[in-house]
């Protein structure tokens, strides 16, 4: 029998009292984190219901907003539990009051969505991330993505101290059109100019004895939070727990256990020493000119942290949780499948097409209806942090230029082989750059003269990588975007950089916001966009001698290739309760009739009061 | 903290397709802790339960929650049974769910974690596919016993046909029983001739708690030569079927009697079908027979073609699918015979076996009992039947 209660109190419902539920696989959502909806819920008008409800009168007059929302409802069917959430009556009359059924991640979702992941606060907690507050920060060689939190990596990151102190006069080097080394003077902060000075624009300079340099003047020390670990608190703040029996990063994403999350913090703060001074400022108002009171900052003696600790809310990107779980599924391929349980589990949705499938053969009651195949362009976008001008100053979107896209080239000077027309564009292989040839503006600089504009015809450099990842042959083109990237590298380049302006405790208000950015980390000391054994890299296109290792290849091709040739099915089956609760708690994997295998997208099933209607299934062919 | 103790009140037998119990009481909430669940976990040990392990939690009232698990288990069982007759016992593993259940609780404690603990597993349950009444179940209740007291701790039969039943000589007459422990049994058939005599057969086996034992009660199954229908013109009059269980030497035995009806009728048809309780009935149907073949098709119309002559068609049949149907009497039937007959107007699976006056003949149908309702018993009449309406259980598009 079909039961809904509330607060352990059973609800008396009619004899013809009926709900349609829906289950959707995250799998094939790229958009949404969907979660489940119980519909069509009518509650009759008796003496129970008002109890709990109230009068539909009063209901209908009075209630608004949460007062419409009962949480705590379980639906069952003879014991089986169907679903539980949040009951929304969305009207009430003299003998029915109406709503649907919200799973428990659509509660969560709604009450979390306009939060931040740095915001989010247990209940034990006086503060967001409160428990993490000066944490001992063990200044080691290696650290383990097992059992510590954090990790650090030495990175160039040249932008880091731009903006903050006061400027210097430094000599900049540059070459002019005749190759000839020139000098001259330019404006920089002193605290970039001593970061150059002792650390070549490093952060986390490496010691020489082991884990990093955290002293001296331009000093910068940031902790990288663990990928896994991150994520282990950010459910725990929403009440939901990382199943470690369904837990992909144990098993088949092993080798991305190790992925490190950016932030642009630096660990060292100063103790700044300041002198009483006055100076003479205009009030805006008035335009009246008076002497003003201030501490002009002596000299700065940095230490890490507060006794060698530090917060962690500062290593936790400012982006709103659903966009960061998004971003992650986005980017690597995998799914977050919330259940009732209050348990994630992370699943590799590239796994999903080769695992073994569950057989439904004998539940399927009439033929299958087979839709038409889709044919689409999968369009992978990385939206990269418009702060790191590593890619931003350079990188330019050239998908809507795609028909005038020519076979790729290995190397610069092959482009002078070939015989273009204008507005053609290759791809440089082996710097991961997009040249364009045509008419185009050049400055003539020797250096001494004013710079002058001449015209030429040529190659021209139109965007850096990382393009998006196009993939099939359709017209209609599926975006799957994603917020998650790692640090771009130049072809030449080992060691990770970005160009971002970070923030130190005094100043943190300034460029608070970061992107989430990952990346593998090493051990001693060493971040990368690629794994230990080179074979895997964050990069969505990377090649390495022969081989590509890129994102795309190692994580989605074989899902592309599925996903963008679709094949649309649905049929009706009659199943089992056990069955049918089996399908709902693992409705991301593969199954199987003697037709052949599917993945289901979406379920729905109509339940009466004694009876379990027909599941109608609609999915895809494997 | 403390996971609580868990209890099943109703035996370890159960039926699934009735409330199946499990009660946890005395956990405790431990300091600190939020969103407590007292759990239950629901394994099946002989790996035949679809899904399993499947795990429910419930908010406890007073360190106390009660499961109903019966959902969970009740699970459609594809029947088998045997028929052509070859053996007088026949083992069904299949037909019982070995299922354990395991209390726990999760919470969420004051550092903001999950924690889950488990405490010991039950001992092993076995579930049958079947159910009982609601009048059933309250008279149980306030009988203060249940299926397992009612007929596994006392041994009985699982169906609702009582004792004293006329049969044909051939009948393939199917009893089931389920046992709660191994031990040894003895079939024993007393059959009683028209002439006086009467003849004893004994067989020994074995009893075993996972499985339901499906005995085909025959005598000429049993012995073909001492338990003939016919033996030298003496005609076999009735015979007892028993089953007995030896408990550490105690007797535990059940017995079904069957009178033995020699006239002639055109027509010899059985049913078996399964019953509420989880076992198999068979049902002897002497009386009158209309067969029947029932037919739908879907048309569809065509434009007359440019060459068409006379042998063309404009309006085509695009599918069509048949079923056999029955109208079959079921013959006189005692009162006590057709107050069970309910069981077998309820059954989802049942076979009918055609033509089978001979011993081990006729020919076998799955067909589903279409009747939508039923005369069980006049008080006006002396003499009771039941017209059932027949229809093959498959939609066939060749013959």
């Amino acid at each position: 029998m079909l039961t809904i209660t509330y607060n352990n109190h059973d609800i008396p419902v009619d004899e013809g009292f009926s709900m349609r539920f829906s289950w959707v696989n995250p799998a094939c959502y790229f958009g949404k984190i969907p979660g489940a909806v119980g519909l069509g819920i009518e509650i009759p008008v008796n003496d129970y219901s008002q109890a709990i409800f109230g009068s539909p009168n009063r209901f209908e007059k009075y209630s608004s907003g949460s007062d419409r929302k009962f949480s705590g409802v379980y639906v069952r069917y003879d014991g089986v539990l169907l679903m539980t959430g949040t009951l929304n009556i969305t009207s009430a009359n003299q003998e029915t009051y109406s709503g649907w059924l919200q799973s428990l991640v659509g509660v969560v979702g709604e009450e979390q969505r306009e939060r931040k992941i740095n915001e989010l606060q247990l209940s034990s907690e006086n503060e967001p991330w409160g428990n993490y507050r000066m944490q001992y920060f063990e200044n080691k060689d290696t650290y383990d993505p097992d059992s510590d939190d954090f990790c650090t990596g030495e990175h160039y990151n040249r932008r880091f101290w731009e903006e903050i102190g006061r400027t210097v006069m430094d000599a900049e080097e540059y070459f002019d059109d005749n190759g000839v080394r020139q000098s001259r003077q330019v404006e920089i902060s002193r605290l970039m100019k001593l970061h150059r000075d002792n650390f070549n624009f490093l952060v986390n300079k490496s010691h020489p004895d082991g884990g990093v340099i955290a002293s001296g003047e331009g000093c910068v020390v940031s902790a990288f939070l663990f990928l896994h670990f991150l994520l282990k608190e950010v459910f725990k703040r929403c009440q939901f727990f990382i199943d470690p029996d369904n837990d992909a990063f144990t098993d088949e994403l092993d080798d991305y256990r190790s992925l490190a999350v950016y932030n642009n913090y630096n660990l060292m703060e100063p103790t700044i020493i300041t002198e009483e001074k006055e100076n003479w400022e205009q009030d805006e108002i008035t335009g009246d000119w008076g002497l003003s009171g201030y501490q002009e900052i002596k000299s700065l003696v940095w230490q890490l942290g507060n006794q060698e600790s530090i917060d962690y809310v500062h290593l936790v990107p400012g982006i709103n949780i659903g966009e960061f779980l998004l971003g992650l599924q986005n980017m690597l391929n995998i799914i977050f499948f919330f259940k009732d349980d209050r348990r994630v589990a992370i699943v590799d949705r590239l796994g999903i097409l080769s695992m073994t499938p569950f057989d439904l053969s004998s539940y399927l009651t009439e033929n299958w209806i087979i839709g038409d195949r889709k044919n689409t362009t999968l369009k992978f976008i990385v939206e990269y942090d418009k702060n790191d001008a590593i890619i931003s100053d350079s990188f330019h979107d050239l998908t809507d230029r795609r028909n005038d896209f020519g076979d790729p080239v290995r190397y610069l000077e092959d482009l002078e082989d070939l015989t273009p027309e204008f507005g053609e564009i290759r791809h440089v292989i082996e710097t991961d750059e997009w040249y364009e040839y045509k008419w185009d503006v050049s400055v003539n600089n020797d250096g001494e003269s004013t710079p002058t504009e001449f015209d030429r015809i040529g190659w021209v450099r139109a965007s850096t990588g990382p393009q998006p990842v196009l993939y099939g042959t359709g017209d209609e083109i599926e975006e799957i975007k994603t917020n998650v990237y790692t640090p771009y590298t130049h072809w030449n380049e080992l060691t990770l950089a970005k160009l971002q302006n970070g923030i130190i405790l005094p100043t943190r208000h300034l460029w608070n916001s970061f992107s989430p950015c990952v990346f593998f980390y090493l051990g001693q000391n060493s971040i990368s966009n690629k794994n230990v054994s080179v074979t895997k890299s964050l990069q969505w296109v990377d090649r390495q001698a022969l081989n590509e290792i890129g994102l795309f290849q190692n994580r989605w091709k074989s899902w592309a290739s599925f996903w963008s040739n679709r094949l649309p099915v649905e049929a009706d089956f009659n199943l089992p309760l056990n069955v049918l609760y089996y399908v709902i708690n693992n409705i991301t994997n593969k199954f199987k009739t003697q037709e052949g295998e599917f993945i289901i997208e979406e379920m729905e099933v109509e339940f009466g009061l004694h009876v379990i209607g027909k599941t109608h299934i609609k999915g895809y062919k494997v | 903290m403390a996971v609580g103790t868990l209890t099943v009140p109703a035996g370890t037998f159960h039926l699934s397709g009735n409330p199946i119990r499990v009660n946890i009481t005395g956990a405790s909430i431990p300091e600190g802790a939020t969103d407590y669940k007292i759990l239950c976990k629901i394994t099946s040990v002989d790996g035949l339960l679809i899904g399993a392990p499947f795990i429910d939690a419930k908010t406890p009232v007073t360190g106390a929650a009660s499961f109903d698990v019966s959902g969970y288990v009740d699970q459609p069982v594809d029947f088998v049974f045997q028929y052509p007759l070859t053996g007088l016992i026949s083992p069904r593993d299949s037909h019982t769910l070995d299922i354990k259940f395991q209390p726990g609780e999760r919470y969420i404690d004051s550092n903001g974690d999950l924690v889950e603990v488990w405490g010991e597993l039950s001992a092993t349950h076995y579930v049958l596919k079947g159910g009982l009444s609601f009048i059933d179940l309250g008279q149980y209740a306030d009988d203060s016993t249940n299926f397992y007291a009612q007929f596994v701790t006392v041994l009985r039969f699982l169906t609702r046909i009582p004792t004293n039943r006329v049969v044909h000589p051939y009948q393939p007459n199917k009893l089931c029983f389920v046992s709660n422990t191994v031990q040894n049994g003895s079939i024993r058939i007393d059959a009683y001739y028209d002439d006086g005599h009467q003849y004893t057969f004994s067989s020994s086996f074995s009893s075993y708690e996972n499985i339901m034992h499906e005995m085909s009660a025959s005598p000429y199954l049993a012995d073909q030569v001492n338990l003939a229908p016919v033996i030298g013109g003496a005609k076999l009059l009735y015979y007892d079927y028993i089953i007995i269980l030896y408990k550490g030497g105690t007797p535990n035995a059940v017995s079904m009697r069957f009178y033995v009806d020699h006239n002639y009728y055109e027509n010899c048809n059985y049913l078996f079908a399964v019953n509420s309780l989880g076992g198999l009935d068979c049902i002897w149907l002497n009386g009158a027979v209309e067969k029947g073949f029932k037919v739908e098709q879907i048309l569809s119309v065509k434009q007359w073609p440019s060459t068409g002559a006379r042998k063309t068609r404009t309006k085509i049949v695009s599918n069509k699918k048949g079923s056999r149907t029955w109208k079959i009497n079921s013959g006189y039937k005692s009162t006590e015979e057709m107050s069970a007959m309910p069981d077998l107007l309820l059954s989802n699976q049942v076979w009918l076996l055609e033509n089978a006056s001979a011993y081990n003949t006729g020919t076998l149908y799955p067909v589903i009992i279409a009747n939508s309702e039923a005369l069980l018993n006049s008080s006006m009449d002396d003499l009771h039947s039941l017209e059932f309406e027949i229809e093959e259980a498959h939609d066939n598009k060749y013959f």
